[in-house]
């Protein structure tokens, strides 16, 4: 393709608009990926060999973008528009393959894959699991010293839903440490509490994952609000900008 | 250890349904409905299940995902004992997503019809980059340039627009720059002449086989040129790209696209020069060899010492000019010009020629006075001024090869001849004396210079007194019919007196006749009739009357008489000295009197000769350019006799022993500048002297121009005399030995000085002078509108 480039270059031919037609064809090419997820019943190919073609159809793209504008950047107006979206389409569509390589993988080592749509109702289900531990020990033990903990410190987790961004922290210093509290909370506790506190760190640990679960889905599922849309707008602007350039150019 | 949260099982799990556009309002806290808001997004759930009917009794239905069968069990009227209460549904993650693509494709197609929609708008967001600067000052808006917006400004309309094309709108360019009769084609040269130069190329050795494949595929698609032949300006300028972007930037290969020859760089393949950088005959006739090894040689302390006491750079540093002639020149032949050791120093430019009158009056033909003396053949300019008069080329036609000296035996048509001819020369020099300088610009009518007619009125007087008195009485009785009575003797006309104190085998007298000093003691014939205001036509105010009379001790007033102020003086402060008698005073001849050049007649002549006034004579200039046009082919046998006597190298001036003179189609022109006068003219090929003596100093001239001593330059310079027949320019030998490729190639390396094509190469050639049209094509702000 490069050379075809410098072929046209050096030919004193349009090259911008050859690039420009076919760039433009590669980015409708790549919505059709959109497309074809509408459409699952038809046999048009597996959906991952669709996303493998629109992950290199993406990376052909955005070079034929830097032949299309000549390594330069563009100075016009409604040029650097256009361009400010396609990079704001192909860096979305790069981060869409980072976290679609790098999350699914995290998530299958972080514990039990959990389904977007049902993690609200286990979070309830978590928190009121806990709050039933921490009233049976109350009950058995006559002891509000779990209840107290419960209040200051496992409450705003256990209720707590991440943004969908927490899921790109390698870190896990909030989890350890609460983790660490509530262990050192067990020199306070009798031999029944102890128990019980056992049993709510694993909600801890169950509610960590969930909520890893939940921010990767979330991310997954949230950075399409920005790919999809900048590209239909990035459709129009480039349509427009085809038919201005043909024109001007006296190509028409 | 984690919690399993999602047990397996279909009755343990709710089906979820993520394509579905609502979502339960509370499903965000966890107790979603089961059954979910409808398609339309209302909520349609009243409570945790919809008891069935069995018999006559109600059962609960809730599913083991829900908890399975309550206790309570449904009311007894079979609603369910766990109402939920209604919610707000929200819509799906996918029905979000579509709704903000709507929403972005209806705000960027708005933006776009807005944007499109206003011209001015449109101008002002669309541009897609700045121009250059050279072109933000006369580009204010789009139609400036571009005829899509000057066919039709509204946006739908301008897609059928048929005069709008690439190049309509290099027809927008060529408003402003002028790039001679064939702007749009290659090179801006003629069709005819672009295969002029594409079979010269031919010629050339081919090295395309270095060519790498780039540069062949770029040839093999490169069919640029429209049906017409023509390329549109865009092709290589393309605007748009900033104030500082160089529009006129191509690479090399872009260059060679269209040639057939291509080669791989400046080294290797470039057709190596021919007689570069010498196209042509110099127009100064200047043999360096022989200067430098026989005339410097033999006067060097007048001779140069480097080139640059000859050479200068010219303004932009491209050409080294030769210095004027005072800087360069002048020391040696100055002298020449003036007429040193030249046996004549003037140009016979007025003459009276001889008639044999009396046999034109033995056969009845009255000519009037004429010198009887009169013994010389009309001059090359006299020729021309008669022929101008049809009349009179008949009369010399007839008279080619008759003596007018001896008319006893001619034909009666020669001796009407020789009447019409004797009476068109004293009518041309009636004309001369009575109308001047007027006759000579509405009978020339404009062919020559103003300087070219410049002659003095006084010279013409004193000829015309000296030579036929009663001239003008003739001439006007002639013109009213009324020819003069055949003389009755052989009483000769009044012929020139001479002056006594000349030098009588040299003795001339001065034209200025009055005015010559010299003349002061001659007796001064009185014209009859010359007119009462002329300064030297008689009366108190005619100088020539006023003159004193020298006397034995008149010598006071008198220059010429010996005197001068100081010798004036020295004798009135001597009184009582006895005066001597006058010395002989010898007058210098009127040719060497007229030293610094102008008009003189010689003693006894029937003459007048013009002698040059030094280097760039104005009318010897005026007369060589008037008559190399005249005696441009077809010339007239009296205009070439004109050039002839005139550019003839050893004549008057000796302007021909350096200038010399071209003759291209049809057109014959002297040379007088040292390059060619063709400042329009925009050749393929530049050179900036200027960077390079920057580099090499000014004294390494011979890196590049080493001198042939065997060449024969001065071979094609020695036409026939005084024809200077060799005007062809294109047949030269240069003093110089033609650079060698191999000369530049040392330093024009890519990565050393370069080897763009552009480097030495201009695209557009021939009239192209880049102008552009005037203030009115400048931006308003520049042009002040």
């Amino acid at each position: 393709m490069f050379f075809l480039w410098r072929v046209w270059r050096a030919a004193l031919r349009p090259d911008a608009i050859y690039t420009g037609i076919l760039l433009f064809a590669v980015i409708l090419g790549l919505t059709l990926f959109n497309a074809r997820k509408k459409l699952p019943f038809l046999p048009l190919v597996k959906a991952s060999t669709w996303l493998q073609i629109h992950i290199y159809a993406g990376w052909f793209c955005l070079f034929v973008f830097l032949l299309h504008i000549r390594f330069r950047v563009p100075m016009g107006v409604f040029e650097t528009v256009l361009a400010l979206v396609f990079c704001v389409v192909i860096l979305s569509g790069f981060f869409g393959l980072f976290i679609s390589r790098d999350l699914p993988a995290r998530m299958a080592r972080s514990g039990e894959p959990l389904l977007y749509e049902r993690i609200p109702a286990f979070r309830l289900r978590i928190q009121r699991a806990v709050e039933e531990l921490v009233r049976q020990a109350e009950r058995e033990t006559e002891s509000s010293t779990l209840g107290n903990f419960y209040v200051q410190y496992l409450r705003d987790f256990f209720i707590h839903r991440p943004s969908a961004f927490s899921a790109l922290r390698r870190g896990e210093r909030n989890w350890h440490a609460l983790l660490a509290e509530t262990n050192a909370l067990d020199r306070y506790l009798n031999e029944r509490e102890k128990a019980i506190a056992t049993e709510i760190r694993d909600w801890i640990e169950t509610k960590h994952n969930l909520d890893f679960q939940y921010a990767s889905q979330r991310l997954l599922k949230f950075w399409l609000f920005v790919h999809i849309p900048f590209t239909y707008s990035l459709i129009l602007l480039g349509l427009a900008h085809g038919i201005l350039a043909m024109l001007y150019a006296g190509r028409w | 250890m984690q919690r399993p949260l999602d047990p397996l099982g279909f009755k343990q799990n709710r089906y979820e349904r993520p394509n579905q556009d609502w979502v339960c309002g509370h499903a965000a806290d966890g107790h979603a409905c089961p059954l979910g808001p409808d398609a339309r997004g209302a909520c349609r759930h009243t409570g945790e299940c919809m008891p069935a009917k069995k018999g006559d009794r109600w059962s609960c239905m809730r599913s083991e995902a829900e908890g399975g069968k309550c206790t309570e069990g449904p009311l007894p009227e079979g609603a369910c004992a766990h109402p939920i209460p209604p919610c707000q549904p929200m819509p799906s993650i996918r029905r979000s997503r579509g709704r903000l693509v709507w929403l972005f494709v209806a705000l960027t197609s708005g933006a776009l019809l807005i944007l499109l929609g206003s011209s001015y708008l449109r101008q002002r967001w669309t541009d897609p980059g700045p121009l250059t600067s050279a072109h933000a000052t006369s580009a204010a808006k789009c139609s400036d340039c571009h005829s899509v917006d000057r066919a039709a400004v509204s946006t739908l309309a301008s897609f059928t627009a048929p005069e709008k094309s690439r190049l309509a709108d290099s027809q927008l360019c060529l408003k402003c720059h002028a790039l001679g009769d064939h702007p749009l084609t290659p090179h801006s040269v003629s069709p005819t002449q672009l295969i002029a130069f594409e079979q010269q190329l031919s010629t050339l050795p081919n090295e395309s086989r270095n060519r790498s494949m780039l540069l062949r595929a770029s040839h093999d698609v490169n069919p640029v040129r429209s049906d017409s032949g023509e390329l549109a300006c865009m092709t290589c300028h393309q605007e748009h790209h900033g104030r500082k972007f160089d529009l006129k930037k191509l690479s090399d290969a872009q260059c060679q696209s269209c040639h057939a020859r291509q080669f791989a760089s400046f080294e290797k393949g470039h057709p190596e020069f021919v007689n570069y950088p010498s196209r042509r005959r110099t127009p100064i006739f200047f043999d360096h060899a022989s200067h430098l090894r026989e005339h410097f040689a033999a006067m060097k302390a007048k001779a140069p010492t480097s080139c640059q006491d000859c050479h200068v750079k010219d303004g932009a540093g491209r050409f080294m000019k030769v210095k004027s002639f005072a800087q360069s020149c002048a020391a040696c032949h100055e002298p020449q010009i003036e007429g040193e050791g030249a046996t004549t120093k003037g140009v016979a430019f007025f003459t009276v020629p001889g008639i044999d009158a009396e046999s034109l009056a033995a056969k009845g033909i009255s000519i009037g006075e004429w010198p009887k003396f009169a013994d010389g053949k009309i001059t090359p300019f006299t020729e021309l001024l008669l022929r101008r008069q049809p009349a009179m080329r008949d009369a010399l036609d007839q008279l080619h090869g008759v003596d007018l000296l001896d008319l006893s035996k001619s034909t009666p048509g020669q001796l009407a001849a020789a009447e019409k001819f004797a009476w068109g020369v004293k009518n041309l020099l009636f004309h001369l004396v009575v109308d001047g300088q007027s006759y000579l610009r509405t009978d020339l009518k404009g062919e020559i210079a103003p300087a070219g007619i410049e002659i003095p009125r006084s010279a013409l007087l004193a000829a015309q007194r000296d030579w036929m008195p009663h001239l003008l009485e003739e001439v006007t009785n002639y013109e009213n019919g009324v020819k003069p009575a055949l003389p009755k003797s052989s009483t000769p006309p009044p012929t020139p007196t001479p002056a006594p104190n000349e030098n009588p085998p040299t003795g001339d007298q001065s034209l200025l006749g009055g005015d010559d000093l010299t003349t002061a003691a001659m007796p001064t014939p009185k014209p009859a009739a010359s007119g009462g205001g002329d300064l030297l036509g008689g009366g108190n105010d005619d100088l020539t009357a006023a003159t004193p009379t020298p006397g034995p001790a008149g010598g006071n007033d008198d220059l010429t008489s010996g005197g001068d102020l100081l010798a004036g003086g020295a004798a009135e402060s001597a009184p009582t000295a006895t005066p001597a008698a006058a010395p002989a005073v010898v007058a210098k001849s009127a040719e060497d009197w007229a030293a610094i050049g102008g008009w003189f007649r010689p003693q006894d002549s029937f003459t007048l000769y013009y002698r040059p006034a030094g280097h760039a004579d104005p009318f010897l200039v005026a007369w060589l350019d008037a008559a190399a046009k005249l005696a441009s082919p077809p010339a007239s046998p009296a205009a070439d006799a004109v050039f002839r006597q005139i550019a003839n190298p050893q004549s008057a001036g000796i302007c021909m022993k350096c200038h010399t003179v071209d003759t291209r189609a049809r057109v014959t022109q002297v040379n007088w500048l040292p390059t060619e006068a063709l400042p329009k003219k925009k050749g393929f090929t530049m050179f900036s002297h200027a960077a390079h003596l920057s580099l090499f100093g000014n004294t390494a001239c011979e890196t590049c121009h080493a001198l042939n001593p065997k060449a024969q330059y001065a071979k094609f310079f020695s036409g026939e005399a005084g024809t200077l027949a060799e005007r062809d320019p294109s047949h030269f030998e240069s003093n110089f030995i033609p650079l060698s490729k191999a000369a530049c190639v040392q330093c024009h390396q890519p990565k050393v000085a370069g080897d763009s094509c552009l480097l030495c190469h201009s695209y557009h050639v021939g009239a192209t002078t880049g102008e552009i049209a005037g203030r009115n094509k400048l931006h308003p702000l520049v042009s002040g509108k």
